[in-house]
């Protein structure tokens, strides 16, 4: 008997930043999963690795009044025009149009970074040095994911090594469809408050296109057209507002890149 | 007529094929090809091979008693995720438990034993004999005039029992815990009741007011699942008393922000409104037996006067002790923040007492007893830092697990013999305490060995578990209960201690026997009554495969009486210049080591602040002429050491906040003595705690 999965997802994912406690536990589950390694000394928020970065954004009002959210950003999986895979010299970037994922293939990329600019999340890393693991975290690195090598960019690809598990699961079952308790993203698991609600955003019944159609939900940069597949959510005001701004940079970055 | 062949014909030829060179593909493919090469030569890992295995254990890197899945490949586990439907810690794992599995691999572990051969900065860490280190040990505990003394970080192993007999059997010996962030409020209570044989647990599950002063209920507290899972419930209000923005201030229902160290004030203040509004209970008044001693106290503190101390507003203290008396099931928690140590004991007697205003110990949603676990009972209490001398200490054995408070090296210090003392380290990894011990016996590092899980403290029913061995142990490591046996034998000190294994195998074995309670199965998620198992064979088999032992809820009684034994309270004379609170994650302080990958969480990203970090609010900042990202100048009366200045409207003006993260990069030994470290700049008090230190704070 052969079995093809056949049905056309769209992978995506709702935040919600009123629970995010900023603990830390989906970017280091990210890391482990993905055989993303631990950072030297010389490297910081700027030039380190980690396909999950997270944020701390301020009302800008003061004491006692200020409050703040944390804000996980990693590769929002732009649908339409999306810029990283436009300005591809290698095209070592391409959706799947099956999941909707924006993949990358690190064999293919020369490291020439357009993506990186391109990217309007600054959701794109950059191995500027040789991945560093001491002798026996090397022996307990995920062996479905391979370690990417100095000079490539990388990037959050909703967990492949779990979506390829579950598709051959499927497969094995004589399904045509994957059934959404298998293929959970590390981060989306890891989440102790539940922030996080993962699925296919073309199924109008599942939780996440539920989330997304919420009135409180929003993506950011919408403006752009860029159609990403990550919202958030926050039932206030002052961080659905953010939405539309850009990241502020850093005198710092500003004239060092 | 053949063609001469000159020196301009081979310049040209030369000139030609390097143009033509330039314009194939050659030059281009060995540029290509020599960054492939060297991108690859070996630096990136290849992967295991072999089969995919889950293993269900409990991690026991702090006391939360987490259930987890190890996925494994030839054996090494590669990833760590929760166990689904567990009883105690609900289906999740902390962000440290996350990869608790890099532990046994961390860059600074110690793998046999060593010295510290030297004085200062000339001091080198050197290889010696097992042997060695334990004779030399049991020499100065021979020799010994001052206190010899065990600090157990995690109290209620079987371990910590091999130490209090150990110590028993000696002239000299202390038993020495490091307060837990958890516990206080229990151990508090019991010390103030008489009439309850059991110890205290939290009904959070069925409470529906909690007011928390400053315990970091939403940022690893306790077992971390139990109360994200109380969270998402969201059925409880959480009001959080703390002098800064923390996660669980941001995470409760409602945040009052105290003017630090005022926190004894607020709990007065309530108390004192609820005896003035009588909403004490007739039935209270009548079982504590310093009521009197204790109004006259709390006479003092009105509410416009507590509002003037703690700088919250008169109507919300007054708002917030109608809440609470309103209340069906409030809890009220004292705890202090993780990397500034503990509150001072007349703080936590004046938090812990609200619990008996309200009359909910004893009750569902309140504070409930709970049956110690058989083979577990505790008969005596331990001293804590604050009880030990200055001065005092002539042997100090620090055990191997962490506390998830910070400890500073200059606490140690403090209560060390100022010429003459010595310690023994038994952390398998080298952190802020080994780094300045005498003598390192490094124990199996964490899933090396076979581990017992008791009951987390706070937990409302008593619970048993193991963690099992994934990984294999360094053949030169030594379970702290051989060294316990070894310094018994050197000082002719008749003591019986099987090997670690088989003393907790004694333990289940003596729990199994009382045939109570049910067992928690992994891998199928059902339950099992443990008077339908057979034997203690198969019950230590279940325990060694992921099971967790559940207690049955104890009959609860009210027959208590209390004294809260609280002293005169002097009104705090406020004005200290420049106050820096250090702050940490429990844990994960700078006494702890973490795995290197939570660099993700303290380096390359903004989630936590690193070591060497000091955060201002923006009028502090114009007021020291500081900026953003700025190098300064912080000192204390412990030293001074550069630091990173980041601001932050959500920190109260006029005030520091210090972070005590981790140190990723390297630690402070006697070899590299200063510089990096915030923590020992803290001073440390006559209570034994470090909250809050006059700081200067200049711009570099």
């Amino acid at each position: 008997m052969e079995t093809t999965i056949e049905k056309v997802y769209k992978f995506g994912m709702v935040i919600d930043l009123d629970k995010c406690n900023g603990c830390g536990a989906c970017t280091v589950a990210c890391a482990v999963e993905n055989n993303i390694p631990p950072a030297l000394e010389k490297m910081n928020k700027r030039n380190g690795l980690t396909w999950l970065n997270i944020s701390t954004v301020s009302n800008g009002e003061q004491f006692p009044k200020s409050e703040s959210v944390f804000v996980p950003m990693f590769c929002q999986q732009c649908e339409k025009e999306t810029p990283c895979m436009t300005v591809c010299p290698q095209n070592a970037v391409d959706i799947d149009p099956s999941t909707g994922i924006v993949g990358q293939v690190p064999q293919r990329c020369l490291g020439c970074r357009y993506c990186m600019t391109a990217c309007p999340y600054h959701a794109r890393y950059f191995n500027w040095w040789d991945p560093e693991w001491t002798e026996g975290m090397k022996q307990q690195l995920n062996p479905d994911v391979a370690p990417r090598m100095r000079g490539v960019v990388e990037k959050c690809n909703f967990c492949h090594g779990r979506l390829h598990a579950a598709k051959q699961k499927a497969a094995s079952q004589g399904s045509r469809e994957i059934d959404p308790v298998d293929y959970v993203p590390a981060c989306v698991e890891s989440c102790s408050n539940k922030a996080i609600t993962f699925g296919d955003l073309n199924d109008t019944t599942s939780p996440v296109a539920q989330a997304a159609r919420d009135e409180n939900s929003f993506r950011f940069l919408s403006r752009l057209g860029t159609e990403p597949k990550v919202y958030y959510h926050s039932a206030k005001k002052w961080v659905r507002a953010m939405a539309e701004k850009s990241l502020t940079r850093s005198h710092q970055e500003e004239f060092h890149g | 007529m053949a063609k001469t062949l000159t020196r301009r014909d081979i310049l040209k030829f030369t000139g030609g094929g390097i143009l033509g060179l330039l314009f194939s593909p050659l030059p281009w493919k060995l540029l290509d090809d020599s960054s492939i090469w060297t991108q690859n030569w070996g630096l990136t890992p290849k992967l295991a091979h072999g089969p995919i295995t889950n293993i269900f254990s409990h991690c026991s890197l702090c006391s939360g008693g987490c259930g987890i899945t190890a996925r494994c490949v030839s054996g090494f586990p590669f990833a760590i995720t929760g166990i689904s439907g567990h009883p105690v810690s609900q289906g999740t794992v902390c962000t440290r438990g996350l990869a608790a599995h890099h532990m046994a691999h961390h860059p600074l572990r110690i793998v046999h034993p060593h010295t510290f051969t030297g004085k200062g900065s000339e001091a080198t860490l050197s290889a010696v004999s097992l042997q060695t280190a334990v004779s030399a040990t049991a020499e100065h505990i021979a020799a010994s005039h001052g206190s010899v003394v065990i600090l157990d970080q995690q109290p209620g192993r079987a371990i910590s029992h091999v130490y209090r007999e150990f110590l028993n059997s000696i002239p000299n010996g202390i038993y020495l815990n490091s307060p837990s962030v958890e516990a206080v409020t229990v151990n508090t209570l019991k010390a103030m009741t008489s009439g309850e044989k059991y110890s205290y647990g939290f009904d959070l599950e069925n409470a529906d007011l909690i007011l928390s002063f400053g315990a970091p209920i939403f940022d690893n507290w306790g077992t971390p699942g139990r109360l994200t899972a109380l969270h998402n419930a969201g059925t409880t209000k959480v009001i959080q008393v703390d002098s800064r923005y923390s996660r669980t201030a941001m995470q409760s229902t409602e945040w009052l922000p105290i003017i630090p160290g005022m926190e004894k004030f607020l709990a007065l203040g309530i108390a004192n409104i609820m005896i003035q509004e009588k909403m004490v209970p007739a039935q209270v008044i009548r079982s504590m037996s310093d009521y009197k001693a204790y109004v006259a106290i709390t006479n003092e503190f009105t509410p416009e006067k507590v509002s003037q101390i703690t700088g919250i507003e008169s109507d919300r203290i007054i708002k917030t002790a109608r809440a609470l008396a309103s209340s069906h099931h409030p809890i009220v928690l004292s705890g202090a923040d993780p990397g500034g140590g503990p509150f001072d004991s007349e703080t936590d007697k004046s938090i812990t007492a609200l619990n008996i205003l309200l009359g909910n110990v004893g009750k569902s949603g309140g504070i409930i007893s709970r049956r110690d676990v058989p083979g577990y009972e505790i008969n005596s209490e331990p001293l804590h830092w604050a009880n030990i001398p200055d001065h005092s200490i002539e042997v100090l054995i620090v055990d191997s697990v962490d506390s998830g408070y910070a400890l500073p090296w200059t606490l140690i210090q403090k209560k060390m013999l100022l010429n003459g003392g010595s310690i023994l380290s038994l952390s398998p990894i080298l952190n802020e305490i080994s780094a300045h011990s005498d003598f390192l016996i490094p124990a199996p590092a964490l899933f090396e060995s076979l581990q017992d899980i008791p009951t987390p403290p706070g937990h409302p029913v008593g619970t048993f578990a193991i963690s099992t061995p994934l990984l294999k142990k360094q053949e030169e490591t030594t379970e702290p209960a051989d060294v316990i046996r070894l310094l018994a034998t050197a000082l002719n000190v008749q003591l019986e201690i099987p090997p670690m294994e088989e003393l907790i195998k004694q333990k289940s074995a003596a729990l199994y026997s009382h045939k109570r309670g049910t067992l928690h199965i992994a891998s199928d998620n059902s339950t099992l009554q443990v008077r339908e198992i057979a034997t203690a064979d198969d019950f230590w088999t279940k325990l060694t495969e992921g099971a967790v032992w559940i207690d049955e809820k104890t009959q609860q009684h009210s027959q208590r009486s209390y004294t809260i034994g609280l002293s005169a309270v002097n009104v705090p004379v406020q004005g200290m210049e420049l106050p820096m609170i250090a702050y940490g994650w429990r844990g994960a302080t700078a006494s702890a080591q973490v795995s290197p990958i939570l660099s993700k969480v303290f380096q390359e990203t903004e989630l936590r602040a690193i070591n060497g970090t000091v955060s201002i609010n923006p009028t502090t900042a114009i007021q020291y002429g500081l900026s953003k990202d700025d190098e300064a100048e912080l000192s204390t009366v412990n030293g001074t050491m550069k630091v990173h200045v980041k601001i932050d409207p959500t920190i109260r003006p006029g005030v520091i906040e210090a972070s005590i993260a981790p140190l990723l990069n390297g630690i402070e030994t006697p070899a590299h003595p200063a510089g990096s470290n915030i923590l020992n700049l803290c001073e440390v008090t006559n209570d034994g705690t470090w909250r809050i230190t006059t700081a200067k704070l200049l711009k570099v």
